[in-house]
């Protein structure tokens, strides 16, 4: 890679130094949503307790989570105590919420990961293929193949593996972490992958063709470079950068998609623990989840933006995107 | 710009959206017309001939074509009255989010400044918080029926839309003919409205598209949940998660449903890309 | 066009499949221990303070912990457990003997002072103790008494003919290792006198009890026991096909067939102590009339819901607890299907049309409860009871019928483990309490006259007499006692009970 001139990197730390003040304001804003949904989530108390524990029992718990004092002192009280990774105790398991959050993370993370990866392992051959051999019969099944990948439910297509591959043919065991070993992860791996593969396929196909016209490639070739050479070092390169983005989009939409998947395989992520904690108005719970999903998330972005200035130098660092 | 004719006529060669538009149609026709076609009562159950296969696998006392449910009710009635729901919430969603996406992406993109902080901001936060928990948490608080869920749905989409109307919004307030419009005395209104609106729409027709199929997705993921469309109102995706614990004994229950929804969302689909193809607006960043 | 290119990127991809593949071929579990016994619940257990809990799959891993004074056996009699006997001294005291020599899985041991200190915890006796979530099933107690090291008296503040089943389900604590951090390590580090401990709880994901071999019933026979929580009922048939589960709780009729059919599985069934019921809001004016609620339970045909919706899998009642429940009226009268009938009480109610109505249910959180409501919705359509069914998620059940908002109808199925018809009606009848939506001033008076009467002929008297009324003004759409229904594989030898609970201790593997 050549050199690049000092004035962009200079350029390229007030870019980031920006994004990194907006991620600050976004976390802000997302411990603000996150206050408000769960008090209007409703009464913590009510689901703690039997259906026949009486109004002075209750209103002795609810003091106890301190739900008594008024709504912007609970607010800035949460605010402390989340900076200093204070959640309170989970009202169901009497534990801190952060803990049983982060116990839960490993687990989340790995089927992430493997998400992504077999995803990208797929989607990105498909898609160079597919426009390489515009129109041909591979590229035309492949194509069918994505859509319907864009188009199947995931829990219809979870269900339908459990079924198929863990009860007919008994090839993977059907539910649970295990040891975290990989046999536990395929299924719910690609249930959770189906539908973004598809998207990387489609978007990696449409760039690389976009690419593959335009006139460097073209310059590229004519200059006389090995086409193996063109395509790997200049097209990809190139038509990595939208994949790049749209991964970003998807880390929030991957990481909704856990909640269902999930639930499906019994697989003990944070996805799970979301649901349960919303059904059982587990306050702490709730808050700790979408807290720290959401700064993963935003902290991925701004990883991804550097990542971009990385790929692509040329990249504008004046205008956000 | 782009000419409507010259459209028009793409749009008719592109094999694409020549498929896709007559499943669309079909589909259409199918939810407007759901009870003129469906042969029963979506609501009608038979307690005694309940789960009976569809016909051509053997069949019950009465002709159930697809089928019948755990209640009796038949297969081909629920499904196509869950084709107008599905659709209606399909339609409702997309509209109430491409309203205030469009709003708001019209404000930051031409007001910018503080305007442009505080909405992009907004749409960050809630662009950070995964959708599905945030509807999870709306729905449990305001409980499950076709309205919340249209709201819900509607309000966790708009970020799209206003990003993508803020971006063309930008790139279009430099232009000449804008400055031109402003020299000749326009006021924002008219030149939001008259020059900088209809030049999104290509890319909005789009986006529109690809949003429908995501969100028909989405009500179907909601209501696997237990949060969707509550019983015993039919729609695609209640059916397919009523269905779940039926899988091995009563295929049809799953299958007809996960099919009808597999096509719609396919059709809306390949009706986006051949919209992208035909009118080449610069989606992928949104 | 390009075929050298083309060659290259399916060389990539080749490469990505064999890894893929081989990545699948790892890591298949291995781990079959001969005597382990996995159970499958929906949720994991919450705490494991056995006074701080509120749930059965809670209950469940905490009985094998745990034991109480006395224990109900399989007909739900009481029978003694850690007291070898119990006597009624009179109408307010008890006097238990302890049996000795036994100890906490920690070398505490189990004496009088023990026990006091148990109880006073839950009649909130102890100064500085939490309100434990039981604390009402013991609020008739006013102390307890230490006679020697082995004899202790429970007296109460009135005579409470429902404390010996409430002494049944008081599993007890040890004194020193719950005093040291007020109760707070026994949450997570449960430590008791019963024939399992704690080998380890992976939140989530799976809690593991291993037997304590010098038990002192004797050794359980089955070394591990795990509770794995599964939410999705269709995951749980599948590892109880695949083998990976022994037993599943809460079968579905719909779903029984296909469990039948493998020949390494079983359905076992039990008589519910759960009573399904339509209750219904006579604070409305539409449902004030005593004609228009019976008008309801004409329109049920609840022989038609047991066989199609339940499968079969119900037994019918005419009232709010099964038969073998203290208090029971034995001269069984049913209120038969007669939609004719029902449209004219309608009629003559003032209702010649019916009316809109909404029936509210839990989902998932009783047997096929949303299926029930539909049918039952039904039913009520067709005598012209417009009824629409609103499906919420049990914490929205609970919040709303809490606050006392019902709409027209509810569905629930009452559980009961006292096995006396007053612990239902107190709570779900009386006029005034929690969940009753229902006045009725012989009723109430029976009910009152019932708490207070220990003489079990007389008790059980009032109790009857104040069904009969319910009968003859119902508060309810009487439907039917459920059928538990499990699925378990063959190589266990183990029998489910009518209370719910999932008890390994005296099962084996074949």
């Amino acid at each position: 890679m050549p050199a690049n001139p000092p004035y962009v990197f200079s350029a390229m730390r007030a870019y980031l130094t920006r994004r990194l003040v907006h991620s600050i304001i976004i976390i802000i804003g997302i411990s603000m949503v996150v206050f408000i949904i769960s008090r209007i989530t409703g009464d913590p108390v009510s689901i703690m307790v039997d259906f026949t524990t009486p109004q002075e029992d209750r209103e002795i718990i609810r003091k106890e989570l301190g739900l008594d004092k008024p709504i912007p002192v609970q607010y800035l009280i949460f605010l402390m105590n989340a900076a200093k990774g204070d959640f309170g105790n989970s009202i169901r398991y009497e534990e801190p919420a952060l803990d049983l959050v982060f116990q839960r993370i490993p687990a989340t993370l790995r089927l992430l990961v493997f998400t992504i990866g077999w995803s990208l392992i797929l989607a990105i051959p498909i898609g160079i293929i597919s426009a390489l051999k515009r129109n041909s019969l591979f590229d035309l099944m492949g194509m069918a193949f994505t859509f319907i990948g864009q188009s199947i439910p995931s829990f219809w297509l979870g269900i339908m593996m459990i079924m198929i591959v863990g009860v007919r043919f008994q090839l993977l065991p059907i539910s649970g972490y295990g040891d975290g070993d990989i046999a536990h992860i395929i299924m719910p791996a690609i249930t959770l992958g189906a539908f973004g593969m598809a998207s990387f396929a489609r978007i990696t196909r449409s760039s690389m063709l976009a690419v593959l016209d335009s006139d460097y490639i073209q310059t590229a070739r004519a200059k006389g470079l090995r086409e193996t050479f063109v395509v790997i070092k200049h097209a990809l390169r190139n038509a990595l950068i939208p994949i790049v983005t749209i991964l970003g989009l998807q880390i929030a939409g991957l990481l909704g998609g856990a909640v269902i998947t999930e639930q499906i395989f019994a697989y003990p992520g944070v996805g799970w623990l979301a649901v349960q904690s919303i059904y059982n108005r587990d306050f702490p719970v709730i808050q700790a989840i979408v807290m720290v999903v959401s700064i993963g998330v935003v902290a991925t972005n701004f990883l991804i933006d550097i990542i971009y200035t990385l790929i692509d130098p040329r990249i504008r660092y004046d205008k956000g995107k | 710009m782009i000419k409507g004719s010259n459209v028009l006529r793409k749009m008719r060669g592109n094999k694409m959206i020549l498929f896709s538009s007559i499943i669309l149609v079909i589909t259409v026709l199918v939810g407007t017309f759901a009870n003129l076609i469906a042969p029963f009562s979506p609501y009608h159950q038979e307690l005694e001939n309940k789960l009976k296969p569809p016909l051509w696998r053997g069949a019950g006392t009465r002709i159930h074509f697809l089928g019948t449910d755990h209640l009796g009710r038949d297969v081909l009635s629920r499904i196509i009255y869950g084709v107008r729901v599905s659709l209606l919430i399909g339609i409702l969603a997309v509209t109430i989010s491409a309203i205030f996406g469009i709003f708001l992406g019209l404000i930051a993109g031409f007001y910018g400044g503080i305007f442009d902080d505080i909405i992009m901001r907004i749409a960050d936060v809630q662009l950070a918080i995964p959708l599905i928990l945030l509807a999870i948490a709306v729905i449990v608080v305001l409980g499950s029926n076709v309205n919340v869920l249209i709201l819900v749905i509607g309000l966790t989409q708009w970020m799209a839309y206003a990003r993508m109307v803020r971006g063309e919004t930008l790139s279009l307030r430099e232009k000449d003919f804008i400055m031109s419009a402003y020299a000749v005395g326009a006021s924002d209104l008219r030149i939001i409205l008259r020059y900088i609106f209809p030049n999104t729409l290509a890319s909005l027709m789009v986006l529109i598209t690809l949003n429908m199929a995501l969100v028909i997705v989405l009500e179907a993921g909601l209501s696997f949940l237990g949060l969707g469309i509550q019983p015993p109102e039919p729609s695609l995706g209640t059916m397919l998660s009523e269905s779940k614990n039926y899988i091995s004994r009563a295929w049809w229950l799953s299958t007809f449903p996960g099919l009808t929804i597999m096509i719609i969302i396919m059709g809306i689909n390949l009706f986006g890309d051949g919209l992208r193809d035909v009118l080449d607006p610069r989606l992928e960043n949104y | 066009m390009k075929a050298a290119s083309y060659r290259n990127v399916r060389f990539i991809m080749l490469g990505a499949i064999i890894l893929f593949a081989m990545a699948m071929g790892f890591g298949v579990p291995i781990a079959e221990c001969k005597t382990r016994v996995v159970v499958a619940q929906g949720v994991d257990p919450t705490k494991l303070d056995p006074d701080m809990h509120r749930e059965n799959p809670t209950l469940n891993v905490i009985l094998h912990i745990y034991d109480a004074l006395l224990e109900r056996d399989r007909d739900a009699t009481i029978k003694p457990d850690l007291a070898e006997s119990w006597e009624v001294i009179d109408d307010t005291t008890v006097e238990f003997k302890l049996r000795k020599g036994i100890t906490f899985s920690n070398g505490e041991p189990f004496n009088a002072e023990v026990v006091k200190y148990n109880f006073e915890r839950v009649a909130g006796l102890l100064p500085d103790a939490k309100k434990t979530l039981n604390a009402r099933d013991y609020k008739s107690i006013k102390g307890v008494n230490i006679i020697d090291e082995h004899t202790v008296r429970i007296v109460t503040n009135y005579p409470d003919p429902l404390l010996l089943a409430y002494v049944s389900e008081k599993y007890i604590v040890p004194i020193e290792y719950t005093k040291k951090d007020n109760f707070e390590s026994l949450a997570n580090k449960p430590v008791g006198t019963g024939p399992y401990v704690l080998k380890s709880w992976v939140k989530g994901s799976e809690l593991i009890l291993t037997a304590k071999k010098d038990y002192w019933k004797g050794a359980p026979k089955i070394d591990e026991v795990v509770f794995r929580p599964i939410p999705e009922d269709a995951t749980r048939i599948a590892e109880l096909k695949v083998g990976a589960v022994d037993i599943i709780a809460n079968l579905k009729p719909d779903n029984i067939q296909e469990v039948e059919v493998k020949e390494n599985l079983a359905v076992k069934y039990a008589p519910s102590a759960r009573v399904a019921m339509v209750f219904m809001n006579s604070d409305m004016d539409k449902l004030k009339d005593t004609r228009v609620r019976q008008a309801v339970n004409y329109a049920l045909d609840v022989p038609s819901l047991i066989k199609n919706v339940m499968g079969g899998n119900a037994y019918r009642v005419s009232t709010v607890a099964p038969k073998s429940f203290v208090g029971w009226d034995h001269q069984e009268k049913f209120y038969n299907y007669d939609p004719q009938k029902a449209k004219k009480l309608l009629a003559e109610a003032g209702y010649p049309n019916g009316f809109e109505a909404t029936i509210l249910t839990p989902r998932g959180r009783y047997l096929n409860d949303v299926a029930a409501c539909e049918a039952i919705a039904g039913m009520l359509n067709a005598v012209g009871i417009k009824t629409k069914v609103e499906a919420v998620e049990f914490g929205v059940f609970a919040k709303r019928t809490q606050a006392h908002d019902m709409p027209e109808f509810m569905y629930a199925a009452w559980g009961n483990s006292t096995f006396d018809v007053w612990d239902t009606i107190k709570t779900c009848v009386r006029s005034g309490a929690m969940f009753s939506w229902y006045k009725n001033e012989k009723v109430d008076e029976n009910i009152d006259k019932a708490a207070q009467t220990i003489d079990p002929q007389k008790h059980s008297e009032y109790l009857v007499n104040a069904l009969r009324e319910m009968w003859a003004d119902p508060p309810f759409g009487f439907l039917y006692q459920q059928r538990d229904i499990y699925g378990v594989n063959k190589r266990l030898v183990w029998e489910p009970r009518s209370d719910e609970d999932i008890d390994l201790y005296g099962a084996y593997l074949k």
